[in-house]
């Protein structure tokens, strides 16, 4: 009884320190901010082919009107704007709003707000067009939306610039945020069910436990954008990519949060991701789903490629006093290298 | 020991070069911003250990909230990094800080006993949140990963009671477009389709076209979209369906045809395209073979967008 005791406490203490730690840590923003630019510029891409066909899609008689989207949407909750924008003008008018909050979002301006529009515009197209939209679009919808919950502008962004510009001379220093952490968390765990569901799924068709369904990708001409017929050739090689694309899908929740097996499973993200761009035409899913894949990437070796390392930010100029102290990331000493900081297990 | 005493005072969370690192407590100590971090045991003295773990222990037991005391190895001698006591650079108060204090003064072995806090410059604390907060976040949190695990479940083939669980989740994954299967290429890689239109115009001429169509439809994304469109309906062109579904869109996809063409009447066929098997294209066969298309006819359609008496 004792020991059952025990247990329960020592179950209870450490669930919920191992809650506490996974969501509440304060992380460094850098890797949200580097998505927000990638995310923000796919969205940007994605606004822009829409107003190629805007009228088409979204007009009075586009492809699917009301009562299809209706039909569709039956005791749903799906809500859009576009539905009152039965003029071209005012359709012209709010998507060129669309695309205004794109723009500002991905640079980083007043991105608090912007985030929050830009959130709101995606997920009112995406209810307005269901049946024209794929996997890109879900990526899409869900970056922005935990993009926005945390502060994805608080680097590489305008809104940092200013903040750098008005303290002129004195040290202004990025804060760590919970909030950062669980925007990144979230996405994290997003991409884990994603990729559980498309293994899972996959293991219900025959061809995914024969090795063939890969060819049926390549053989699909209305997919193909690359031609890879030659792989007739080389009925191993497809069974290969077959086995390690479900293998990789089903294993991906357990084995990305290992520190030594982390690289590995990003390191294959990158062929299976751009194999569906090059090969299957859908380079912008491809790209949205690497985008969304950085979410495991540490801060670290996000500031080590890009900037500003943590000794520049945090350094104090002789004749420089610390005015923003509100905004330290981090303590007095970190290293010249850069190389001691933050290794955290996203 | 400048190098020594920048590069370690600073971590956040362990340094790479530590072999292990084991997370043993995490709790909110009051007035000790010790933050993002670990206790550690590997490499430690055990001397340090001992001395070190009852202590932070007994506090953590008298925590109220949350946070994580993080204790590294340092290869050098650690407890003169600073010129400040480190209780003052740690802001640590309590039996802990004054542990801390002791630190400054009794020094042991080389391999000894870091503790890192996290942003302590001029007193500026890290962010916290109150022990409600993060109950309050805490459960939206969890309502928010079980709906992300709930949506993909509830996709057919699924369970009468993921169904149920599902109908209390679906307004809040429909409103955030939440709602998806993903089913990629999922069960098997399948034929795709395409809708081809046959178009009596208002002068009289006749005209044809189908979709999606690369030529017409630059860049890929544009592609795609129209793709996605007869793949969408195609979904509703199979056995067991009903038809209304396949009519709606159907009536849909000509209206729009007619309005754009500024036709009369059009009529819609599914064109559905198979994909050769491995041994077909070995005997020859190309991916556009005309054995490898089917249609099926959905239906004539004029400006009303009344469809015509057709047969299949």
């Amino acid at each position: 009884m004792q020991f059952a005791r025990a247990y329960y406490r020592d179950l209870i203490e450490t669930t919920t320190a191992n809650w506490n730690c996974f969501w509440f840590t304060p992380a460094d923003p850098a890797t949200l901010a580097l998505m927000r630019i990638l995310a923000g510029a796919m969205l940007c891409y994605t606004q822009a082919v829409w107003m190629l066909d805007l009228q088409a899609f979204f007009g009075a008689d586009s492809w699917l009107n009301r009562d299809v989207v209706g039909v569709m949407q039956r005791g749903g909750w799906q809500w859009s704007h576009l539905w009152w924008c039965e003029s071209s003008t005012l359709l012209w008018t709010s998507h060129l709003l669309s695309m205004l909050a794109c723009l500002m979002f991905t640079i980083g301006l007043w991105t608090r707000v912007t985030s929050i529009i830009t959130c709101l515009f995606v997920l009112s197209y995406s209810h307005r067009v269901p049946d024209a939209l794929y996997g890109l679009d879900q990526v899409n919808a869900f970056l922005v939306l935990y993009l926005s919950l945390g502060p994805c502008g608080a680097m590489y962004s305008i809104d940092h610039w200013l903040t750098l510009r008005k303290a002129t001379g004195n040290l202004v220093r990025v804060r760590t945020s919970i909030a950062a952490n669980i925007s990144i968390r979230l996405i994290q765990w997003h991409l884990c069910v994603l990729y559980l569901f498309a293994g899972l799924s996959k293991l219900q068709g025959a061809s995914w436990w024969d090795g063939t369904a890969f060819w049926g990708a390549v053989a699909n001409y209305e997919y193909q954008s690359l031609d890879m017929v030659w792989l007739v050739h080389y009925p191993e090689l497809v069974n290969f990519i077959t086995h390690i694309t479900v293998a990789w899908e089903v294993t991906y929740i357990a084995l990305i949060w290992g520190r030594l097996s982390r690289p590995i499973v990003l390191a294959l993200a990158i062929p299976l991701h751009l194999g569906i761009g090059i090969c299957l035409g859908m380079m912008t899913f491809g790209l949205a789903a690497l985008i969304a894949n950085l979410a495991f990437v540490s801060p670290v070796l996000i500031r080590s490629l890009f900037g500003p390392s943590l000794d520049i930010e945090s350094a104090p100029s002789a004749s420089a006093p610390v005015a923003n102290t509100d905004h330290v990331l981090s303590g007095p000493n970190w290293n010249r290298q850069g190389r001691h900081a933050a290794t955290r297990r996203n | 020991m400048d190098g020594n005493r920048t590069h370690l005072a600073s971590c956040q969370t362990p340094r790479p070069d530590l072999k292990s690192v084991a997370v043993t407590r995490s709790a909110y100590i009051p007035g000790i911003d010790l933050l993002g971090s670990h206790l550690s045991c590997e490499g430690v003295t055990r001397t340090s250990r001992e001395s070190i773990e009852p202590l932070v222990s007994q506090e953590l037991r008298k925590s109220v909230g949350f946070g994580i005391v993080v204790i590294t190895r340092m290869p050098d001698k650690v407890h003169s990094w600073t010129s400040r006591p480190i209780s003052q650079r740690l802001g640590a108060t309590g039996r802990l800080g004054r542990y801390f204090q002791g630190m400054q003064t009794t020094p042991t072995a080389s391999d000894a006993i870091n503790v890192t806090a996290n942003a302590t410059a001029a007193g500026a604390a890290p962010e916290l949140w109150s022990r409600r907060t993060r109950w309050i976040v805490s459960l939206l949190l969890i309502w928010h990963v079980t709906a992300v695990f709930v949506g993909p479940a509830a996709v057919d083939p699924t369970s009468g009671l993921m169904l149920n669980i599902f109908s209390i989740y679906r307004p809040y994954l429909d409103a955030l477009y939440l709602n998806h299967g993903y089913h990629f290429f999922a069960p098997e890689p399948g034929p795709s389709h395409l809708i081809r239109y046959e178009m009596t115009q208002q002068d009289g001429t006749t005209k044809t076209g189908y979709f999606p169509n690369r030529q017409d439809h630059w860049p890929r994304l544009r592609y795609h979209r129209h793709f996605m469109l007869t793949e969408h309906l195609a979904q509703f062109a199979e056995e067991g369906v009903p038809p209304e579904y396949l009519q709606s869109f159907s009536e849909s996809y000509a209206r729009h045809l007619l309005a754009e063409h500024q036709g009369q009447q059009v009529k819609l066929i599914l064109v559905r395209h198979l994909f050769p098997t491995p041994q077909q294209v070995l005997d020859g066969a190309t991916l556009t073979d005309q054995k490898l298309y089917f249609e099926r006819n959905l239906g004539s359609f004029q400006v009303a967008t009344e469809e015509l008496p057709q047969p299949n």
